[in-house]
Order: structure tokens, then C-alpha cells, then sequence
């Protein structure tokens, strides 16, 4: 029982943990009917996400997700969910069929995903080049995902765009 | 693109002038609608001319295909635009030549929305032409759908009785036949090999191998025999028939059902002689049934054009009889009955229009004692009943004698029952003529006045036809000789 | 000058900054919006046509640009001008974003561009969000907002779903194989695609595809984005953003597809589910777009067809066939426009007394509809011959004949909508419809192009055959 002790083992409860966040946190996410919840519920999971990147070595994704997805986005949907309507209003019924439709469904994409993951023999990952700096990051933005990185930039152009429009119906709407 | 051309091209020229007709209607105003029967009419006598020419500048002592016309359409995928006459499709040309232009005569009286009406029926009859003369898979595809397509519009605009039903039917049927036709030509294309839709070059024997021909024939005479009302696909052709304006139903029963009957001649039998002779005796069977289908749904009809469209259906079975006997006279007798059933039900339908359009009535009981009001027109109906009837002496008994004749050799009970069916077919028709024209005369149309000379024109050319060919039949078979000896001598034993 | 290859992408990003200024101004003239808007997508069409025959690769071997590229950029090209053509009365959009119209058609196009040229999945990805993004929110700007920020809603949902699909596949075939660029893929899938894991992956990758197309099973938008977009955004939907799918199907499957058998029944099983689906749910619609989305998705399994045969002459088809929705599904939606001039949905008897107010625009409905329906002598035709003859050459006999069996039924509702246009008398007199001379031009042309490429078929027939095999 040597892999009890050690920081192997500390690892691997980790990892666990982490696994735990993520899957806890996707459930919160989606079952209950308080909204605020919810949106812990998502902190909770993309928290997790975050420390799977960590565990894989990628300490930069990581702080980028915990920056981005829990700093930045959760913030904005929690403020989002202030500025609407009152939470106290009746939520319209879950339709069990659906319900039982919607689990089915991705009961059966989950079995044949598992499946193929056990089928397949993975090609191991590519031996890192070691070097996952934010500099290599950077470089390779600007010379090889040049386009995917100019891109983006008119995608959150678009994005916006979209913002303003939308929020202008929901301005008239509550008027 | 390479051509070649067999001195001037009288076989396009046909087309041309079809469409120049479709053209220039197309681009004078709906109100001008003199001038646009003047048109059809200049244009569809030309097409007549024309194949009269053909029909008589055809060497019959060289026989094979002549005024051949070739251009390469579409190289990469071996289309040609490739264009021929021969001993089977002459007849029909001629056919198309006398119902477009008597049919184009016939509707000198539409007064509604005549503009379109015309640009679609040329349109239509622009396909027929083309189909016939076609020696190109792909072009008797697209001519078998130029064809189909006007008459949806045709018949649920200027029809009669239930007429966006009897449209709706007759065009998804009709295009059912080509979900069949299209896939068996795609596939022979494709297991030919040698890339190329040339009718002549894939029936060369050997081509196929016999499983290969018995596939495709089946799909192949399904399809084209939908167009050519073989039990149990006929359902169409009355509801069709009886909804269509006269001018249509003229073409319609007059030549676009011969195309059915032409497409298994020509596609079928032509590509696939093995699977003609593996298929044959389902081909007499569903024939013989058609033809005695036909009389005995026929006697129960009591409107007018009802009787003509079962009749149709049974002359039609005589046509699948005929190809189904694989021999000679059988060939000649089909080809002949296509030819004489169109000219004798364009006249019965064109008599009826003329009647229809005065009486507003096709009901056989409320017409009684007609031949008092319009002994002229009456007198058309009688003589093309009479055709039908298969009374000698007019142009249908030929081809009814030589398919019979053969198919009692062939098919000796299948034979017998047909021949029955037609004594029967014969009472029946006197039935009709007897209750429609003879008898007291309805009083409501008294007043009516009798077919004037200029408005009789079409329905004498056509009498004429049937008695001419009627009289002299060898004009007619000699021509079609020169193509079906060479065909059945040519028939892998 | 290795930007030039990069012209036709530049011009419309520097067309949409010009709206982008334009929109900020605030002033709404809306004549000059249009005649601005139009003169730069007829001037692209122009810069498409000049780089037609470039060819190069940029960005470090991830973007190429060959004849198959630039074909299509044409056609997206010319699709824009289309659609914009039709925008000179925004009726059916909000007055006050109606300069937000233009701004995002143009990236939206840019966007369509980058997909036919991207040979990274990451590029492929990022551009399909960008052109995804601008339609979600050019769905959403119908005048009667609830109708559109539903079906934007809608639109959004079942796209942001697709997106996710598609990342978990390329996350997939980055797992097995190492890498996401396309023609690296290219050489080491070859030699893998007896793993479940690849063909999964490729098909999860593609199905961002699959939903801009609207196939089976991501089909459930199309009828309700349609009807609740405004007229011309649904046009742009049904032309451009179609013609842009199949292009990187094509480009997706003949370039990783090849050598799987499993790959081939999907894609065929799909293809038959989605033709019969679309024409059985397109007979049963009252509401003309509701019609018109579900003729799409019958659509999109007619060129499942020839994409699945893996042949030149399959993708040859598939482009050729690109090329003929785009004529034939704008046509209807300018008479779409025409008659149903305020903006508002339309149902198929709403076209009654088409024939009386416009024979024109009849004309053309009709031309347009025996071209969906595939009959000669129409380029729809032809497109369905060069797709069945390629299919048929790998033996697909069976899937040919239910395509022509689903051609039949799909003429039935064809057919009901040409009855209405030239049979029905309207309910209420209805005054002509005055139709510009351009527009009448136009209506003429797209006839005019419609039968003359059915029966002159040779020269796009070339091109669509030369852009194919660049691909090989």
C-alpha cells in the first residue's frame, strides 16, 4: 500500500478533489431552481476545470480560467441576474417528459463517449516541449494563430454589437 | 464543339420552330391573343411540314438511322446532343406533327388567359418532339420531364372536372416514373464504362450482362410504362384525361402516352434485349389485363370523356401486347397502334371539345339524339369510335390485326381473352354512340349550331389521317419494316 | 506581395469598419446606406473575381487559398450582393438597427471566407462563431421583437449546442492524433481510421456543419428561424450561410474522410433521415419560410449525397449544387420580399393572384420552384444529375433511388405553392406590385441563369470539376 503515502498519493487525492469540484459544481449548476445557485454552482465547476489544467502543467490556462471564467464572467451573469427581473415570480413547471427525454439523451451520448474512450488506444500527449511559458504562448499567437487572434478580436466586436442591441430590447421591454 | 450533321437539320429545325413559337409568344402581350393563335398555328404547321418532309424524304430501301444530327453537349460526362430518325420514331414524329398542330386548331376558341396557355402547351409539346427524336440517354430524360412539367399547370388552370386533383395526380405519377427511369439510366451509364449516354454505342451486344439487363428493364418499363398507362399505374390517365382541356387531352392521350410506350421501345427493349425476353410475359400479362380492364371499367362510365380515357387505357394494353411478343408483326402492329390511336383519340377528343364547349355537358345520358343538332361533329365522334372499334378499312384495324395475330401465336390464352375484350370494347363504344347521338333529341340544345367549316379544319385533317392510312397501311409499315427486321434479327438467341 | 492572396478577406473587413463608422454617425439615411452597402458588395464581387485564379498558403500553412477557395469565395461574395440587393426597404427590421444590418452582414460574409480557406480546426472554429455570432444577432433584430429574439434565442441555443460538439470532437482527434492541422491530419488519418475514437471525433468535429446546413439531427432551428427572421436575413440564412457549410464539408471530408466505411453510413444515414424528414415536415407548413427551412434540410441531404461518395465527381456535384441553392432559394426569397413587401410572414396562399400582379415575379417563383424540385432543364437538375451519377458510380443504388422517391414527394408541395400563384384568386383585390426596374432586371436575370445553366451546364461544370480536384 506504498501509494497511500508520498506525494504521489497526495496527487492523486487531488486530482480526485478536483474531478469532485467540477462534477458537484456542473450538477449545483443545473438542477436547482434558484438562479443564484446556479451561477455558484458554475463557479464551483469552471473552479475545478481550472484545477485540472493546474494538474495537467498548465499553470497559465489555469490562471487564465480562474481570471477569465470565475473573475470575470460568473461577476458580470451574477450582476446580469441583479439588474432583471425579480427572482420572486413563479418559474414555469418542468415538464417530466422532457426531463426524462433530455437525461435519456445524454445518457446515451455519455455511454457511447465512455465507450470510445475505452475502445480507443490514445496516442499519449505529445511530449511537451517544456516550454508552455507565456511568452511561447504569446509568440505563437502572433505568428502561427495570427488570424484565430485577429479573429477573436471581431468575434467580441460582434459580440458586443449583440450586447447593445439585445439590452436595448430588454430596456424597452421592462418600460 | 465538334459536330456533325447529316446535311441541313430537319430534326432540330422541329425543335426550333417549337420554341421559336414558345419565344415569340412569350413576348407579345396577354392581349393579343389573335395574334397568338396566328402564331401557334404558323409554328406548329411548320413542325407538321416538317415532318411530312421526313416522313416521306426517309430512304427506305437504306433503312438505319438517318438526318443524323450530333453535337457534344457535355464531354466530360460523354453527353451528346444526338439526334435521328428511323423507322420507330418517324411514325411517332408525324403523330406529334398532325395532333400539335389539329390540337393548336382545337383551341381557337380559348379566350381565357390565352398568352400562357399556349407557351406552356408548346413547351410541352417541344419535349415530346425532342424525346422522340432523341438518341441520347440524357436528352430523352430531360425532354421526358420538359414534357411532364407544363401540363401541371395546363390542366389545373384551363381544366374541367376536379381538375387540381387530376393534375396533382397525373404529375406526381407521371414523375414517379422518372424516380425510376433516372436511377436505371444512371446505372446502365455507369456499368456500361464507357462513359457515354449514346444509345447506339450501349447497345451494342455484350455490353451489359444479362442480370445487369433484367435490373434495369424491370425499373425501366415500370418507369415508362407509368406514362404509358400499363395496369395497375393507369389510375392517372382517366382523371387526367377528363380534367385536361381538350387541346391537352388531344397531346396527352394523343402522343405523351405513346411516349411511354416509345421510352420501353427505345430505352428498354433497345438496351436491354435480355431482359425484354426474361420480362416478356410479365409484359403480357399486365397488358392483357389492361386491355380487358379498360372495356369493362370503360362500360360503366357515364361521362364521355371517361369512355375515351378507359378506351385509351385498353389501346394502350394492345401496344404492350404488341411489344411483348417479340416479333416482327407484334413491333409492327405496337408501332402502328401507337400511331393510329393517336390520331383516332385526338379526333375524339377534339370532337368532344367542340360538343363540350356548346353543350357544357359530358354526360352521355343528357346529350341523347345529338347527331339531330350537329350532325357534323357528331359525325366526327362516330367515325373515330369507329376507329376504335377497329372497323376495317380505318387506320386502328392494322395495328389491332398484326398485334393480335401475333400475340395469339406468342401467347395463345392471353391471345384469346384479348380478342374477346375487344368484341367487347366494340359494343361498348356502339353503346356510347348510340346513347350520345342517337335517340330523341334534348330539347335544351336545339339551338346549338352544327361544327361551321373554319373551326372543322382540325377534326378533318385527322379523319382524313385515319382513313389514309386506313386504306394504305404499307405507307406506314414499310417505314416501320425497315427498323423492327433488322431489330428482332438482331436479338441475341 | 503575398497579401494579395488576403485581398478579397481585407476588402470586407475594411466594408464592415466603413458600416461600423457609418453606424456611429447615428444619423439613419437609409437610401444612402443602401446604394453604400451595395456598391461595396457588387466592388467585392468584382475583387473575388480578380483573385479567382491565386494560389499560396499564409499564416504558417494554415490558410490556403486555391481555385476551390476562391470558387466559393465568389459565390459567397455574390450571394452578399444578392441579399443586399433585396435590403433597399427593411421592413421587416427595427428602424434603429437598421444601419447594424449591414455592419454585420459584412463580417458575417468575411467570416464565411476564412471557413473555405482555414485548413487549421482551430481557424475553421473561430470563424464559424464569428459568422454564427453576427446572424444569432441579425435573427434577433426583427421588428416584431418578440418573434425575433425567440428565434434568435432558438438559433443560439442549438448553435452554442453544435459549437460545444464540435470542440469535444476536435478535442478527440487532437487526442489521437496529436495535432489539429488539417493537413497534418490528412497524412496520419489515413492509417487510423479503424478507431471508433477518429471517426467519432471527425463527425462531432463536422457537426458545427451539420447545423449550418441543417441536417438531421440539427435541423430543429431552421423552421423557426426562418419564420421569425426578417425576410432577407433568412434569404442570407438560406444562400450565403449554406453555400459556406457545404464548402467546408466538402473540404473537411475529401481532404480527412477517405477510406471508412463506418464514415460512409452515417453520413448516408444522415442524408436519407434528413431528405425525408425535410420533405414530410415541408408538406405539412402553412407559413411560406416554415416551408422554404424544411425544403433546406432536404436539401442538405442531397448534398450529403454527393459528399459521401468521395469522388471528384461527387464533390464536384456538391459544389455545383452549392452554386445552384444559391440562384434558386434567392429567387424565392425575392419574390418572398416582393409580395410580402411590409415585412411580414407570409403563407403559401398569400401568393394567390401572383400571376396577375406580377407575371414576372410568377415566372421566376415558378422557374425557381421546378429548380428546387430538380427537373430539366434547370440548373437544380443538373446539380442532382452530377451528384446521382457520382453516387451511383460507388454503387449507392439504393440511396439514389430515395432521393429521386423523395424528389416526387417533395414536388407535391412545390407544385401546391405554384397553384397558389397562378391559380388562387387572392381573398381581397390586390393592386399590382410595382416593381423597380432593377429588381425586374434581376428577377429576368436569375430566369435567364436558372434555365441557362441547366442547359448550358458545361462551363460551371468545368469549374466545379477543376476546383475538386485541387482538393484531392
Amino acid at each position: 500500500m506504498s501509494f497511500l503515502i508520498g506525494t504521489e498519493a497526495i496527487a492523486h487525492v487531488a486530482f480526485w478533489i478536483v474531478v469532485g469540484l467540477t462534477f458537484g459544481g456542473a450538477v449545483i449548476a443545473v438542477f436547482p431552481r434558484n438562479i443564484i445557485y446556479n451561477v455558484l454552482g458554475l463557479v464551483m465547476a469552471l473552479s475545478g476545470v481550472a484545477g485540472l489544467y493546474l494538474y495537467l502543467g498548465s499553470f497559465f490556462i489555469a490562471l487564465m480560467q480562474l481570471l477569465i471564467y470565475v473573475g470575470a464572467i460568473c461577476i458580470s451573469i451574477v450582476f446580469a441576474i441583479m439588474l432583471s427581473r425579480p427572482l420572486h415570480l413563479e418559474v414555469p413547471k418542468r415538464s417530466v417528459p422532457k426531463v426524462a427525454m433530455a437525461a435519456g439523451a445524454s445518457a446515451i451520448f455519455f455511454a457511447a463517449v465512455v465507450g470510445v474512450i475505452f475502445k480507443s488506444n490514445w496516442v499519449p500527449a505529445p511530449e511537451q516541449s517544456g516550454d508552455w511559458s507565456v511568452v511561447t504562448i504569446g509568440h505563437l499567437l502572433l505568428t502561427r494563430y495570427d488570424l484565430v487572434f485577429e479573429v477573436i478580436s471581431l468575434v467580441l466586436l460582434v459580440a458586443i454589437i449583440g450586447a447593445i442591441v439585445t439590452a436595448g430590447y430588454s430596456r424597452r421591454f421592462s418600460s | 464543339m465538334p459536330m456533325e450533321f447529316a446535311g441541313f437539320p430537319f430534326l432540330s429545325a422541329i425543335l426550333i420552330s417549337c420554341l421559336a413559337g414558345f419565344f415569340i409568344i412569350l413576348c407579345l402581350p396577354e392581349a393579343r391573343a389573335r395574334e397568338i393563335k396566328w402564331v401557334g398555328a404558323v409554328c406548329s404547321g411548320m413542325t407538321l411540314a416538317l415532318a411530312i418532309y421526313l416522313f416521306f424524304a426517309y430512304d427506305k430501301s437504306r433503312g438505319g438511322l438517318q438526318f443524323v444530327e450530333r453535337v457534344q453537349w457535355i464531354p466530360s460526362l460523354g453527353i451528346q446532343y444526338f439526334n435521328a430518325a428511323d423507322g420507330f420514331n418517324l411514325p411517332n414524329l408525324l403523330l406529334s406533327g398532325i395532333v400539335f398542330f389539329t390540337g393548336v386548331l382545337t383551341m381557337w376558341e380559348l379566350e381565357i388567359r390565352v398568352k400562357e396557355f399556349f407557351a406552356l402547351y408548346f413547351l410541352m409539346v417541344t419535349g415530346v418532339f425532342g424525346l422522340f427524336m432523341s438518341m441520347d440517354l440524357f436528352f430523352i430524360f430531360v425532354w421526358y420531364d420538359v414534357s411532364l412539367f407544363p401540363m401541371y399547370p395546363l390542366i389545373a388552370i384551363w381544366g374541367t372536372t376536379r381538375k387540381e386533383y387530376g393534375a396533382m395526380k397525373l404529375t406526381l405519377y407521371l414523375l414517379a416514373g422518372s424516380a425510376l427511369i433516372l436511377p436505371a439510366i444512371l446505372y446502365l451509364f455507369v456499368q456500361s464504362g464507357l462513359n457515354t449516354f449514346d444509345i447506339v454505342r450501349l447497345m451494342q451486344p455484350g455490353t451489359f450482362t444479362a442480370y445487369q439487363q433484367k435490373f434495369a428493364f424491370i425499373l425501366l418499363y415500370l418507369g415508362f410504362g407509368i406514362l404509358a398507362g400499363v395496369w395497375p399505374f393507369h389510375t392517372w390517365s382517366p382523371v387526367g384525361h377528363v380534367a385536361a382541356p381538350h387541346g391537352v387531352s388531344m397531346v396527352h392521350a394523343g402522343v405523351l402516352m405513346k411516349i411511354g410506350a416509345f421510352g420501353v421501345l427505345r430505352v428498354a427493349m433497345f438496351l436491354c434485349p435480355q431482359g425484354w425476353q426474361h420480362w416478356a410475359q410479365l409484359m403480357a400479362l399486365l397488358a392483357s389485363i389492361g386491355i380487358i380492364y379498360g372495356v369493362l371499367v370503360g362500360l360503366r362510365q357515364t361521362d364521355l370523356k371517361y369512355v375515351i380515357g378507359y378506351s385509351s387505357v385498353s389501346h394502350m394494353g394492345i401496344v404492350g401486347l404488341g411489344l411483348s411478343t417479340m416479333t416482327v408483326s407484334g413491333l409492327n402492329g405496337a408501332v402502328f397502334q401507337m400511331f393510329a390511336h393517336g390520331v383516332m383519340t385526338a379526333l375524339l377528343f377534339s370532337s368532344v371539345g367542340y360538343i363540350y364547349d356548346r353543350t357544357h355537358t359530358k354526360a352521355i345520358a343528357e346529350l341523347g339524339g345529338l347527331s339531330r343538332i350537329m350532325p357534323v361533329a357528331s359525325g366526327y365522334f362516330i367515325v373515330a369510335a369507329m376507329a376504335g372499334m377497329g372497323v376495317p378499312g380505318l387506320a386502328s384495324f392494322w395495328g389491332e390485326l398484326l398485334v393480335l395475330l401475333s400475340a395469339f401465336e406468342t401467347y395463345p390464352i392471353r391471345g384469346t381473352l384479348a380478342i374477346s375484350a375487344l368484341a367487347v370494347s366494340a359494343l361498348f363504344m356502339l353503346r356510347v354512340v348510340q346513347k350520345t347521338f342517337y335517340g330523341p333529341a334534348n330539347p335544351k340544345y336545339v339551338d346549338l349550331q352544327d361544327v361551321p367549316f373554319s373551326l372543322g379544319v382540325p377534326r378533318m385533317i385527322l379523319v382524313t389521317v385515319i382513313l389514309l392510312f386506313g386504306f394504305f397501311p404499307s405507307l406506314l409499315l414499310d417505314m416501320i419494316e425497315t427498323a423492327s427486321i433488322p431489330f428482332i434479327n438482331g436479338l441475341p438467341r | 506581395m503575398k497579401w494579395m492572396l488576403f485581398s478579397p478577406e481585407i476588402f470586407y473587413l475594411l466594408a464592415a469598419l466603413c458600416f461600423l463608422l457609418l453606424s456611429m454617425t447615428g444619423r439613419l439615411h437609409r437610401r444612402r446606406d443602401h446604394h453604400i452597402a451595395l456598391a461595396l458588395a457588387v466592388a467585392g464581387v468584382a475583387v473575388c473575381v480578380a483573385s479567382l485564379q491565386l494560389e499560396g498558403s499564409l499564416f504558417s500553412e494554415t490558410y490556403k487559398i486555391d481555385l476551390f477557395s476562391q470558387v466559393f469565395k465568389l459565390l459567397l461574395s455574390v450571394g452578399l450582393a444578392l441579399v443586399v440587393g433585396i435590403c433597399s426597404e427593411l421592413r421587416g427590421i427595427q428602424e434603429r438597427y437598421e444601419h447594424e444590418v449591414y455592419l454585420l452582414l459584412f463580417p458575417c460574409t468575411l467570416a464565411t471566407m476564412l471557413l473555405v480557406s482555414s485548413i487549421h480546426w482551430l481557424g475553421v472554429y473561430v470563424s464559424l462563431e464569428l459568422s454564427s455570432y453576427s446572424l444569432y444577432i441579425l435573427v434577433a433584430l426583427r421588428k416584431d421583437w418578440t418573434q425575433g429574439i425567440e428565434a434568435g434565442l432558438k438559433y443560439f441555443l442549438v448553435g452554442v449546442f453544435a459549437s460545444a460538439m464540435m470542440l469535444f470532437g476536435m478535442v478527440i482527434l487532437y487526442g489521437t492524433t496529436g495535432t489539429l492541422d488539417v493537413k497534418q491530419l490528412a497524412q496520419i488519418l489515413p492509417g487510423l481510421m479503424s478507431h471508433a475514437a477518429v471517426v467519432v471525433g471527425l463527425l462531432l468535429a463536422l457537426s458545427g456543419f451539420f447545423f449550418k446546413l441543417a441536417v438531421f439531427p440539427f435541423h430543429f432551428w431552421a423552421a423557426d428561424v426562418y419564420q421569425g427572421a426578417a425576410h432577407q436575413i433568412a434569404a442570407y440564412i438560406a444562400t450565403v450561410s449554406k453555400v459556406a457549410a457545404i464548402a467546408v464539408l466538402v473540404r473537411m471530408v475529401a481532404m480527412l474522410g477517405g477510406s471508412s466505411d463506418y464514415f460512409v453510413h452515417v453520413l448516408a444515414v444522415l442524408s436519407v433521415v434528413s431528405m425525408t424528414v425535410g420533405n414530410l415536415a415541408a408538406i405539412a407548413q402553412k407559413d411560406l419560410k416554415r416551408l422554404l427551412a424544411y425544403s433546406t434540410v432536404a436539401h442538405a441531404g442531397y448534398v450529403l449525397i454527393g459528399i459521401l461518395s468521395m469522388n471528384p465527381g461527387g464533390y464536384a456535384g456538391a459544389i455545383f449544387y452549392a452554386m445552384a441553392i444559391l440562384v434558386m432559394k434567392f429567387t424565392v426569397f425575392l419574390v418572398l420580399v416582393k409580395v410580402a413587401w411590409d415585412g411580414t410572414n407570409l403563407e403559401v396562399d398569400g401568393l394567390a393572384g401572383l400571376h396577375r400582379r406580377s407575371p414576372l415575379l410568377a415566372m421566376a417563383l415558378m422557374v425557381a420552384l421546378f429548380s428546387l424540385a430538380g427537373l430539366p432543364p434547370t440548373v437544380g437538375f443538373t446539380g442532382k444529375f452530377l451528384i446521382f451519377t457520382a453516387a451511383m458510380e460507388r454503387g449507392h443504388f439504393a440511396l439514389v433511388l430515395i432521393a429521386m422517391i423523395n424528389v416526387v414527394i417533395s414536388l407535391y408541395y412545390y407544385l401546391l405553392m405554384l397553384r397558389a400563384a397562378y391559380l388562387l384568386e387572392p381573398q381581397e383585390q390586390c393592386s399590382p406590385l410595382s416593381l423597380s426596374a432593377p429588381i425586374k432586371l434581376l428577377a429576368g436575370a436569375l430566369v435567364v441563369v436558372m434555365v441557362a445553366a441547366g442547359i448550358f451546364p458545361r462551363y460551371l461544370m468545368d469549374l466545379a470539376r477543376n476546383a475538386a480536384q485541387g482538393l484531392m
